[in-house]
């Protein structure tokens, strides 16, 4: 690993934890629009959110010390996971990338579960158990939605094809298609929103936060958000990067434009859907996941 | 009393036999029934049962310095003919007064029953009673709507109160009294079962505003009270200066004009556009469905601008006296209205059409919250919930008031009865009221719009109903010296609220709010706390200073 592979993740890491508060702020101003509302007044409010929140006394629940531990896991597992992907240059985890991002994304969805379960609220914990089924179902889909779209680039990491995969365009497409429904399941936004679904149970997985703790929560979930968005917007530079040969900074510059733009078509398509139900969620998603999945593996069997 | 002695309706013939004596309140409108104690619950079955009455309400009465004792009045309407029927019960007993309660025979009865307990001291006998508006640590022996209790009582502050036991089963979903679901304080406990509702306990009137006392004091005076009425509802207190106004010009014969009349019926139609605007707006926010929320508030945003322009204040309009209305409608406004009346047309167009065709919002309206017909008609529930439930119900069709009699439109009948019949029925409601409003400007008639000449006799006697947003507003009024002797208001949300049980076992919890805003609700001011001890699952309602107090400082 050279030093400027270690400084362009870390980089990214740094951008992530940045722009992601920036990002909800622009997330915000996209709804206020077709809502015909202003909505936020600066870019910065989220950052102002934070800020404010940060500044308040630590208020600790009966119960509550208990999140913590999950509460920064969650953070860390969305940062190390977005440390495994190429950001312009191999990932330091690079060629085990793809494990340590099913590890890392993995954790950092069990570590959010963690907290609603420690928390023990009565809505925290209904919140959690709706995190836990959307999540069993949609993380099988990822690991094979990952897998189907780093097999049709004919090397199982994104960082090895990004400078030598053969990609077929064919089962590519298909596996990305069922790669980005999954990822967009996992950003917890409309109509995935179960585990805090506002209306049912007042914020669900955080209520037991206030003050830095829910400052805290807050950057957890838009990491994990941003991590969403920048999973796919790799999936989408990795042909680009291997045919034009962007690498290093403007490597790095094309991932988090990508990572933008992604976060924005996800806060569209948000604004315009309701919120589902846990067990319709899951009906739908199966229903949508297994011909995905069924028609990626066969084009990849078949050498389409 | 006003008294006609005009024969009995054909329709209450079954029950002739059981009736002392019956008086015409209102000619062809309010009948009253004298029954004797024992046989109210015979009358009250027949009246349900037999005749298929709907109940309406009931309400005691002190009547000790008018004859010597207490009254109870169960008030139950025939639709079909237009008849409110009042079955009149003296009490002779002044120390300890009862009545056979009616809530086997009548289950609606069921909170008014425990309210005249509460308020007056009458016991309905041979069935369960409990506290329901009067809090736990309120002294026993005072019974606020005695008459012998100045209106200005206050109780000795209670320090020490014995936490009163509630919840059936160990675990529950609390939902309120905060809770972003419900836009006012109330409590509902939710039983589940993973995400089934398996039962839901309701506990509310938690703050008796003591409304109904306060129009009986010194200090109010007919009209006044008119202000007092509409301060009930903060989103259809018109409906309620309405039903009050009209109670003291049936009850004292006041002659109202008729272009006052008009001008209440539009101002009734304007405050059903906003209300059923405002709760669509509401039911996409709590289906997770915020553009939705925003346009339907957007476009009833219009509708509070013309409030404001036809009676100078957005809401709590101040228009109603006894004997008409402040404020004309001139011609001039007429075009302005009509064009709102087009914008605000197209805009719920819009907004309505693309709230249902959302797929996971039309997912969570269709068979959710199901009341089906029959609980419907038992529950004697009003408005939207019952014309989702296939019960073709509204006042102002059955019992025609004001100015519709004049005007042609249509109810909105579901069978379904489910949340997606309930947003249908206030969507096509919505387009009625724009029709009707423009009915009544085309048809307005010139003149006066207030008569100041009246004079109320004391000991008269009206029913009114007035088809709010959310259903029929009931008020029973007794006239005094100067002001009303006893004032009964029963709201819509009061007889609907007992449906949400049937509605919400068996849903899944995520549609619980919902299906509890499916009635759109309106409670009163404020709650109580449940505590329940996590170690051994008892649950408690805080009542005293103290016990608030050590659970505040943690």
């Amino acid at each position: 690993m050279s030093f400027i592979n270690l400084a362009l993740s870390l980089a990214l890491l740094g951008v992530a934890v940045a722009i992601a508060p920036i990002l909800d702020t622009v997330d915000r101003k996209l709804r206020a629009r077709l809502h015909s509302r202003i909505g936020p007044p600066t870019i910065l409010q989220t950052w102002y959110d934070i800020a404010k929140l940060l500044r308040k006394e630590i208020v600790v629940s009966e119960g509550g010390a208990a999140v913590i531990v999950p509460l920064s896991m969650t953070a860390a597992s969305a940062l190390l996971a977005l440390s495994s992907l190429p950001p312009g240059m191999p990932s330091p985890f690079a060629p085990l990338d793809l494990l340590y991002l099913i590890m890392f994304s993995a954790a950092a969805h069990a570590s959010f579960i963690l907290i609603a379960v420690s928390s023990g609220n009565v809505y925290a914990v209904i919140g959690g158990f709706r995190e836990f089924v959307l999540v069993s179902v949609n993380e099988v889909a990822y690991v094979l939605g990952l897998t189907a779209v780093a097999l049709s680039t004919g090397v199982l990491s994104f960082s090895g094809a990004a400078y030598y995969g053969d990609f077929r365009p064919i089962p590519y497409i298909v596996s990305f298609a069922l790669l980005s429904l999954c990822l967009y399941v996992s950003s917890a936004r409309i109509p995935f929103d179960l585990g805090e679904a506002e209306p049912e149970l007042a914020s669900g997985v955080l209520i037991e936060l206030s003050g830095p703790l829910l400052a805290f929560g807050i950057i957890s979930v838009l990491l994990k958000r941003f991590l969403a968005a920048a999973v796919t917007a790799t999936a989408i530079a990795l042909p680009i990067m291997r045919y034009s040969g962007v690498y290093g900074l403007p490597g790095f510059g094309l991932l988090l434009g990508l990572t933008i733009a992604v976060w924005v078509i996800h806060a569209l398509i948000a604004a315009s859907l309701g919120r589902s139900r846990v067990g319709v969620a899951v009906k739908t998603l199966i229903s949508l996941y297994i011909p995905l999945t069924l028609l990626a593996y066969t084009l990849l069997l078949f050498g389409v | 009393m006003n008294q006609h002695k005009d024969p009995l309706p054909e329709r209450l013939r079954p029950i002739e036999s059981l009736i002392r004596e019956w008086l015409w309140i209102d000619r062809g409108r309010t009948i009253m029934l004298d029954v004797k104690r024992e046989n109210l619950v015979e009358v009250a079955r027949g009246l349900y049962k037999e005749i298929g009455a709907f109940f309406k309400t009931c309400a005691g009465v002190d009547e000790r310095p008018l004859w010597g004792g207490y009254a109870v009045h169960h008030i139950f309407g025939i639709d079909e003919e237009g008849l409110d029927v009042v079955v009149y019960v003296r009490i002779p007993e002044k120390d300890y007064p009862w009545v056979p309660s009616i809530v086997r025979e009548v289950p609606a009865a069921d909170w008014c029953e425990l309210e005249f307990r509460d308020l007056l001291g009458i016991d309905p006998r041979g069935r369960l009673t409990q506290r329901l508006v009067l809090p736990d640590d309120w002294p026993e022996e005072v019974k606020p709507l005695r008459k012998d209790v100045p209106y200005g009582y206050r109780p000795p502050r209670a320090e020490e109160t014995k936490p009163a036991e509630v919840g059936m089963y160990p675990s529950g979903v609390p939902v309120g009294p905060y809770h972003p679901a419900l836009h006012e304080p109330e409590y509902f406990e939710l039983y589940v079962e993973g995400e089934e509702v398996v039962d839901v306990r309701y506990r509310g009137f938690h703050v008796h505003r003591g409304i109904e006392k306060l129009a009986e004091s010194p200090r109010f005076d007919y009209n006044k009270v008119t202000f007092l009425a509409e301060r009930i509802c903060g989103i259809c207190g018109f409906v309620h200066s309405c039903a009050y106004v009209m109670a003291v010009e049936r009850a004292g014969k006041v002659e109202v004009p008729e272009r006052a009349e008009y001008i209440r019926a539009l101002l009734l139609e304007v405050e059903r556009l906003h209300s059923h605007l405002l709760w669509l707006g509401v039911a996409a926010h709590l289906l997770g469905y915020d553009a939705g929320f925003m346009h339907a508030w957007r476009v009833r945003e219009k509708t509070m601008i013309l409030a404001e322009y036809l009676t100078g204040s957005r809401k709590t309009y101040g228009m109603n006296l006894v004997g008409g209305v402040r404020k004309d409608i001139t011609p001039e406004k007429v075009p302005k209205i009509l064009k709102v009346l087009e914008e605000v047309a197209k805009g719920t167009k819009k907004v309505a059409d693309m709230i249902v065709s959302v797929p996971q919002v039309r997912k969570r309206l269709e068979g959710t919250g199901v009341l089906r017909k029959s609980d419907a008609a038992a529950l004697s529930v009003v408005g939207p919930v019952a014309r989702a439930s296939g019960l073709n119900r509204d006042v102002r069709k059955d019992y025609p008031y004001l100015a519709y009699k004049d005007v042609s439109f249509k109810v909105p009948v579901y069978s379904e009865g489910d949340n997606l019949s309930r947003t249908l029925v206030r969507v096509e409601e919505i387009f009625e009221s724009i029709e009707i409003i423009k009915q009544l400007l085309d048809r307005m008639p010139p003149g006066e719009v207030l008569n100041e000449e009246w004079d109320i006799e004391p000991g008269r006697y009206a029913v009114t109903s007035v088809e709010a947003p959310r259903g029929e507003d009931t008020h029973l009024l007794i006239t005094g010296v100067g002001r009303p002797y006893r004032w009964r208001v029963r709201a819509p949300t009061y007889a609907n609220i007992p449906a949400l049980r049937p509605m919400l076992r068996g849903q899944e919890l995520a549609d619980a709010p919902i299906t509890i805003a499916s009635i759109d609700p309106c409670f009163s001011c404020t709650d109580r706390m449940l505590v329940i001890d996590v170690r051994t699952g008892k649950r408690s309602v805080l009542v005293t200073r103290p016990q608030v107090k050590v659970v505040s400082l943690g």
